[in-house]
């Protein structure tokens, strides 16, 4: 019943929904541009190709800080809980720094992808975004799901916090049953839920122990390089 | 042809931009426009000119806070740079040593795993947070004066603060290193081995040249991340050390939201930006130059 409960408000139900929706957005957002991105940077030759991807990477490396007063002033009260969303989780600097690290990750990883497959493709009658989709991405999944993986992690361990905005009752539950005092199961030795953490865990680690296996199979020979 | 290239790039490169474009150059100017304006609590916005610049640098508070900051941030990153390094490269040297087996290659990925949940899964900086809070509460140093007594555990407070934060970085770090430690060339390194010489020199000269480039990586996000923390610093240095020792960005924050003067903290985050990232840019191509003449961009040169 309990476990109902927090989901009888259709008003709840449309927070949770908005905050999984937008982390699905963001987790393919960002494979999908790092992808496109990385490509661009590992394979095309274009005029200012250098001073582009530098200060793509500069501004994605920027300090928070710097957009923190914009989003103060405009998470005023009353200001929309979807544009409220969009920022925590889409404008986050765990993202931007995400995105940084997987542009140069998939850069690397394209460059060890033979060149001939993408030839080939072409050769066939393929075109350049056929050639990318077909040729180019698939050797490089190893490292997507590397990529999929973090910021899953990533997203997921901001969902309570997430939530905790939402000044509804039901969400409140929500987010302080997602938010388990991890230091203080620790600290008081309460072997019990310690334990139903640790069990609770094991899909997730099933997960990262089967994509990273992958990419320690080598797969792609590539690190992460600037 | 070109003109072709050229829109192909720049339809790949469509997305990257247009989030930089929404999410980070956009705020920014706005951030820029916030620190030129009065702005309280919600309020409407006046155009102030450079008041709030003219008022940062009549504050007192401004030089501890940034020298609180700074020692923060270089001790916080050193050790974090130091342990993931040192982690990653014994996990790799490990994993080769037992790479002949197929299931001992997946020692590197629980390594990952573990540095992982180390990372955020289990919040040690908490626990860690409330140790320190109940050492700082008990009777410490009885013997002492007060103002000796709180001196003593100022200096202690900064170093655990410090100490705190590491364990949240070093795990993400840990794993940025592990990747470019096992992605080192293994021709290159049995190369190194069997030239001889002693194993601190192979590291100097062969390891740590080819890991360049992941060590700027790394660095530069540790320091970012490092400038993000709030909790522990702000549960730490609460009412410690007095006024002036907070870090740069709990200063923020409480301009922000206890007074409500988001012009004045625009004006913070501005100035502070430009400190930081005018003399990045300006030695920044020196320093990479000088990188590059010694080497340290081109592993080929420092070959023993």
């Amino acid at each position: 019943m309990n476990g109902v409960t927090p989901f009888a408000s259709p008003e709840t139900l449309r927070v949770v929904a908005l905050v999984y929706g937008y982390a699905l957005v963001a987790l393919v957002g960002i494979l999908a541009t790092c992808a496109l991105a990385g490509h661009a940077g590992a394979r095309m030759r274009f005029r200012w190709r250098g001073p582009l991807l530098w200060s793509a990477l500069a501004l994605l490396l920027m300090p928070d800080q710097m957009v923190l007063p914009s989003l103060l002033v405009s998470s005023r009260p009353g200001a929309s809980l979807e544009g409220e969303f969009a920022w925590r989780i889409i404008g986050s600097h765990h993202m931007r720094l995400h995105l940084a690290l997987g542009v140069l990750l998939l850069q690397r990883c394209f460059r060890h992808v033979p060149l001939e497959y993408e030839e080939a493709a072409l050769l066939e009658g393929a075109g350049p975004w056929q050639g990318f989709c077909r040729a180019a991405l698939p050797p490089t999944t190893p490292a997507l799901a590397l990529l999929a993986i973090v910021v899953s992690r990533s997203l997921f361990d901001n969902v309570p916090e997430l939530l905790s905005l939402y000044p509804g009752p039901e969400a409140g539950a929500l987010a302080r049953g997602g938010l388990i005092d991890f230091s203080a199961v620790a600290r008081d030795w309460r072997i019990g839920e310690l334990a139903g953490i640790l069990v609770g865990t094991v899909p997730l680690l099933i997960v990262f122990l089967f994509g990273l296996r992958r990419w320690s199979q080598g797969r792609v020979s590539g690190g992460i390089c600037v | 042809m070109k003109r072709r290239r050229d829109l192909l790039a720049a339809l790949f490169l469509l997305p990257l931009f247009l989030y930089l474009l929404l999410f980070v150059l956009l705020p920014a100017l706005d951030t820029l426009a916030i620190s030129l304006q009065h702005r309280v609590n919600y309020g409407p916005r006046q155009f102030a000119g450079l008041a709030n610049y003219a008022r940062l640098t009549a504050n007192p508070l401004m030089p501890s806070i940034a020298g609180f900051t700074f020692l923060q941030l270089a001790s916080a990153v050193a050790i974090t740079q130091a342990l993931a390094l040192s982690l990653a490269l014994g996990a790799a040297w490990l994993g080769r040593r037992l790479a002949h087996s197929p299931r001992t290659a997946l020692l590197p990925a629980i390594g990952i795993v573990a540095a992982v949940f180390l990372y955020r899964g289990f919040e040690p900086g908490f626990s860690l947070t409330s140790f320190h809070l109940a050492l700082l509460d008990s009777e410490f140093l009885p013997w002492l004066a007060f103002e000796e007594r709180w001196r003593i555990v100022g200096t202690m407070v900064h170093w655990l603060t410090t100490l705190v934060t590491v364990p949240e970085f070093a795990g993400f770090t840990f794993c940025v290193y592990l990747l470019g430690a096992l992605a080192l060339p293994r021709d290159v390194l049995d190369a190194a081995r069997v030239d001889g010489g002693p194993a601190w020199r192979r590291l100097w000269t062969v390891t740590l040249p080819l890991l360049g480039p992941t060590i700027l990586f790394a660095t530069v996000t540790d320091l970012l991340r490092a400038m993000q923390m709030l909790d522990q610093p702000q549960i730490l240095l609460s009412d410690s050390l007095g006024e002036g020792s907070s870090t740069g960005l709990i200063y923020l924050i409480e301009v922000s939201f206890r007074e409500g003067l988001f012009g004045y903290a625009a004006a913070i985050v501005v100035a502070s930006y430009v400190v930081v990232a005018l003399p990045a840019a300006l030695l920044g191509n020196r320093g990479v130059r000088w990188l590059g003449r010694k080497g340290w961009l081109n592993p080929a040169n420092r070959m023993p």
